[in-house]
């Protein structure tokens, strides 16, 4: 299986507002509210962890088992692909070339 | 751009400038047209400033259309950018950015700067030119940013009431009669971000048109916000933050200015001002029926709630 290090997009813009986070493209048009849980795993795409990791720590943070978390965690970052407001890099950020 | 305006202190055949204030900005505006100018004068006579200029914008009346001529090519025109200079098509309008003089040069046909045609830019010219000032004096942190609200005061504060066009925000100002409140605007008001120190946002009166005159120019303190929605009926709920934050963005007139920001650094300007003005003042969804006093009874309702019960 690939190793997989979701990295939040760029044109995107987000804010973190009580216990949600607001996801707004730059365009504007398209918006996106996450709850507590993917809130949470919304802030640790940053391109430096793989899923399985995030799925980690979700299951240290929350009350929820590591299948669980793994499952929820792959989910989550298939919906947000979708939306357009995730990408899927194969290598960690930091060892990126832009 | 050859020079087409004399500053003040050499002015002899008449005084070409006139000085608006719009919050915490000075704009000074030059025109050739000494009859466009003196309406100017006339309609803004509220909003008139000695202060200091934070930007100047420099103002070339053109007369090669008349206003039916004008009607019809206005709506094929489409606006473009190159650079620091921009034009519409059909040379009803052109001009350029000069960042490091604080200037706007605009060449533009009479008929669009004039009050008293419907189909005029003033509105537009007033926002370009505040956000521009603002940019320049405070970077990407505005103090104040232009919102699409029609601002009622009552009791010492202002509800304001947000909406895009056609939602019923010049309607509300027409159902306010002396014992309701005073109208702020009809149609763009100047909100502050919350204070630092505690203070809460306040808002200001702005030489914006809408179907009603500028008002006087002053500032009072937020007490709620209501997002309008069109309905058969008069009814209102409290937005929860993020929904509250959602529909408040969209209400704020983006900061289109001089040397303009690219979509991700407007929108975040959007979205820090947004985020805190709905942390601080409760937002609600408003529907609205139209009826004058189902609307003030909902609105001594929600006088009656204090702030702090709405927001936790």
């Amino acid at each position: 299986m690939k190793t997989i290090y979701p990295i939040q997009k760029d044109e995107v813009i987000w804010r973190r507002i009580g216990d949600t986070i607001v996801v707004i493209k730059e365009d504007g048009l398209s918006s996106h509210t996450l709850n507590k849980t993917a809130s949470f795993i919304w802030e640790l795409c940053d391109g430096n962890l793989e899923i399985n990791e995030i799925a980690n720590k979700l299951n240290e943070r929350f009350e929820v088992s590591l299948e669980d978390a793994q499952a929820d965690v792959h989910n989550l970052i298939e919906e947000l692909t979708i939306a357009d407001i995730i990408k899927k890099s194969k290598g960690k950020k930091d060892k990126i070339r832009y | 751009m050859k020079a087409l305006f004399q500053r003040r202190e050499s002015a002899t055949e008449f005084d070409n400038t006139l000085s608006l204030q719009i919050g915490s900005i000075c704009c000074e505006l030059r025109c050739n047209d000494a009859e466009i100018l003196q309406k100017l004068r006339d309609l803004y006579h509220n909003y008139l400033s000695d202060a200091e200029p934070d930007v100047f914008v420099e103002l070339e009346v053109t007369s090669r259309m008349s206003i039916n001529k004008l009607s019809s090519v206005l709506t094929r025109s489409r606006y473009m950018r190159h650079g620091n200079h921009f034009r519409s098509s059909g040379r009803l309008l052109n001009g350029q950015f000069d960042v490091e003089n604080r200037t706007v040069k605009i060449a533009g046909e009479k008929a669009l700067i004039d009050p008293d045609n419907k189909i005029n830019l003033l509105n537009q010219l007033i926002s370009i030119s505040y956000y521009s000032a603002c940019k320049m004096k405070y970077g990407t942190n505005p103090p104040a940013m232009l919102v699409h609200a029609c601002g009622i005061l009552r009791n010492g504060k202002i509800i304001i009431f947000a909406g895009p066009s056609n939602i019923g925000k010049t309607t509300i100002a027409r159902l306010c009669s002396d014992r309701h409140g005073e109208v702020f605007n009809d149609e763009i008001l100047l909100m502050s971000r919350p204070g630092t120190n505690g203070n809460g946002i306040t808002i200001q009166n702005t030489p914006i048109l809408g179907d009603l005159l500028p008002g006087r120019n002053t500032t009072a303190p937020l007490r709620c916000i209501f997002i309008l929605k069109q309905n058969n009926r008069t009814t209102w709920r409290y937005l929860d933050k993020a929904e509250a934050y959602l529909r408040f963005i969209r209400q704020i007139i983006g900061p289109s200015c001089v040397g303009n920001y690219d979509k991700k650094t407007a929108y975040s300007i959007m979205a820090d001002f947004s985020s805190e003005v709905v942390q601080s003042v409760p937002v609600y969804e408003l529907e609205f029926n139209q009826d004058s006093d189902t609307l003030w009874r909902v609105a001594d309702e929600l006088e009656g709630i204090s702030v702090a019960e709405c927001l936790n």
